[in-house]
């Protein structure tokens, strides 16, 4: 049974990724900065902190994939303990993001009385430009993995709860809704059984990108002295620490800014390749 | 029309009162008392005392939220901790800076953005747009930072062509002026540059399947002035919108892009200002960009307004 099942759910994704090459690549790319991030441990060439001055600024070699650093640091290393954070830091701000933005978009878009004030709130956190708004938060609350999180949720969650508000206000005009009142369901009821699951769709599309630009963002506040403190390696330090030395050594900073590149540009494919499937009337998202 | 307007500037208005209690809460976020952050290591018991009053920080909240509004409304944003001078004048002397470097990059993402859009809409499916449509996606996920410091690798370091930071006033030395903002500028518009593309080639494939575009051609009207004439016209119209977004994005990127080529505008500012525990600093530069993006977006709706009658307040 399990193999007849398995043989079935096969051809069905092929069918259903197999004309959204966007999709596709976008999980490709994503899936394997998510396998260098699960197996850090057993393929980093070093330990990722380990220094041996005798070995600074040495070129990317067999033994050392990436080259060194200037402090005899393994660059390899480093970037494939970095992505552990981008990814985790991406993570949380999207679960953070979409719990928060899910609740205050669904309110906004369906207690029609506390809409106003909620969309003015918003679009008061939406007026800063957002890597400056999220600056300033972590600075503010000294710099750390929760606090950048707590910063790029203030960021995000307003314009996830504009997405969500916006399908919520569309579908609790629709005829079902008012059939399930009449048929006396509690408007609590109506809010999660009925309106919650046809904002789905935008909603992990609009997440999908929310974890991109974290990602991006999170990268920027490292690189400033904003995020993770060191000696946690983090892709955007290691740019910071690699810039002193573009002259002599220059992949220090080309390999953690791939390995960005190719997380941050995987997960914008899927959010474009989602967004076929399940939101094809919206054009681009906002960055 | 008037009616739309008076609503919109209402709203404006609430908005620049939330914001400015968001950038006022955030000193209420400094753990521990903001008095001894602000004094800084090593201050005495008397300091962190003057510095408590001379801040207004001994006084209950509401006075201090009342005295914050009542500031603002004279255009006293307080003063530096560091540089002992009024904020605005601080900010001021750093906008000359940003607004170079800002409007060379917006110029360049809205020519190459909208002609690459334009480009890709016209030979929709073909290779020219699957080209364009895989460059702006690189253009949305290349970190700039990363970016600025590769063409720093390839055009400072290696070909010296350019330098590799630093700023030149236009009115000293106009040469030097656009050799040090031309990498800056690239760097901070590629990101706007994959944005616009992409709206724009949305907004004209979404017109030219239109009715009168077919009436247009019907009629004998040749390609290009349909396209011209009729379509890009049409199609421009949600690229004007995202103006205020385009400008918001632009001060985002200016904070890491001025770290990277030391050029001392706003983004640079915020970034030192966030070294150096200043908090009147970061509160003001907080607050002035996004009064600004509140009154691009208050000009670029009643522009629209204007523009299309249909527009209605929602």
């Amino acid at each position: 049974m399990t193999e007849l099942a398995d043989d079935g759910g096969a051809p069905r994704f092929a069918n259903w990724a197999g004309r959204n090459w966007a999709l596709v690549l976008g999980l490709v790319m994503v899936g394997s900065i998510v396998a260098l991030a699960l197996l850090a441990e057993i393929i980093s060439p070093a330990s990722p902190t380990r220094m041996r001055m005798a070995q600074a600024l040495l070129p990317p070699s067999g033994a050392h994939w990436f080259g060194t650093d200037n402090l005899g640091r393994d660059v390899a290393s480093r970037v494939f303990y970095g992505t552990r954070i981008s990814l985790f830091i991406g993570i949380a701000t999207v679960l953070l993001t979409g719990i928060a933005g899910t609740l205050l978009g669904l309110v906004a878009g369906y207690v029609r009385t506390l809409d106003g004030v909620l969309m003015r709130i918003m679009d008061g956190f939406m007026a800063f430009p957002a890597l400056m708004l999220a600056v300033a938060i972590t600075a503010t609350l000294g710099p750390s993995s929760i606090n950048a999180v707590v910063a790029l949720a203030a960021v995000y969650i307003p314009r996830t709860a504009r997405v969500v508000r916006a399908s919520a206000l569309v579908v609790s005009q629709l005829d079902y809704v008012e059939s399930a009142r009449v048929l006396g369901c509690s408007e609590s009821r109506i809010l999660w059984r009925h309106i919650l699951p046809n904002c789905l769709g935008p909603l992990i599309v609009q997440l999908t990108f929310v974890f991109a630009y974290a990602v991006l963002s999170e990268a920027a506040l490292s690189f400033l002295g904003m995020g993770t403190p060191p000696p946690t390696p983090t892709l955007g330090a290691v740019i910071a620490e690699g810039r002193d030395y573009v002259r002599e050594a220059p992949w220090i900073c080309l390999f953690p800014g791939l390995a960005l590149l190719i997380c941050v540009l995987g997960l914008n494919l899927m959010g474009d390749g989602l967004r076929d499937r399940f939101d094809p009337r919206r054009s681009a998202g906002e960055p | 029309m008037i009616g739309f307007i008076t609503k919109r500037l209402l709203t404006a208005v609430v908005v620049l009162a939330i914001v400015s209690l968001i950038s006022f809460s955030l000193m209420q976020l400094v753990p521990g008392d903001p008095a001894v952050v602000l004094a800084g290591v090593g201050a005495t018991a008397d300091q962190v005392e003057a510095i408590r009053q001379a801040y207004g920080l001994d006084m209950p909240l509401p006075v201090q939220i009342g005295r914050w509004y009542l500031g603002l409304l004279h255009g006293d944003l307080g003063r530096s901790v560091l540089m002992g001078s009024p904020v605005t004048q601080v900010i001021a002397e750093r906008l000359p800076a940003t607004l170079s470097l800002t409007a060379i990059a917006f110029a360049i993402s809205l020519v190459v953005g909208i002609a690459g859009g334009i480009l890709a809409a016209l030979n929709q499916d073909r290779w020219f747009d699957r080209f364009v449509l895989a460059s702006s996606a690189f253009g949305l996920s290349i970190p700039s930072f990363w970016l600025a410091i590769l063409l720093i690798i390839v055009f400072s370091v290696n070909l010296n062509w350019l330098p590799a930071g630093g700023y030149v006033p236009l009115g000293r030395d106009p040469v030097g002026w656009a050799m040090s903002m031309i990498l800056p500028a690239f760097s901070l518009a590629l990101l706007q540059i994959g944005y616009l593309a992409r709206i724009t080639r949305t907004a004209l494939v979404d017109v030219l399947s239109q009715d009168y575009i077919r009436t247009a051609v019907a009629k004998g009207i040749p390609h290009w002035r349909v396209v011209t004439r009729h379509a890009v016209r049409n199609a421009l119209i949600p690229v004007v919108t995202v103006v205020g977004i385009i400008f918001s994005l632009m001060l985002s990127g200016s904070v890491v892009i001025e770290t990277v080529f030391s050029i001392p505008g706003l983004g640079r500012l915020m970034s030192s200002a966030i070294m150096s525990r200043d908090y009147p600093v970061i509160q003001g530069t907080l607050l002035v960009t996004a009064a600004a993006f509140s009154l691009i977006n208050l000009l670029v709706d009643i522009i629209y307004a204007v523009v299309d009658p249909r527009v209605k307040y929602d």
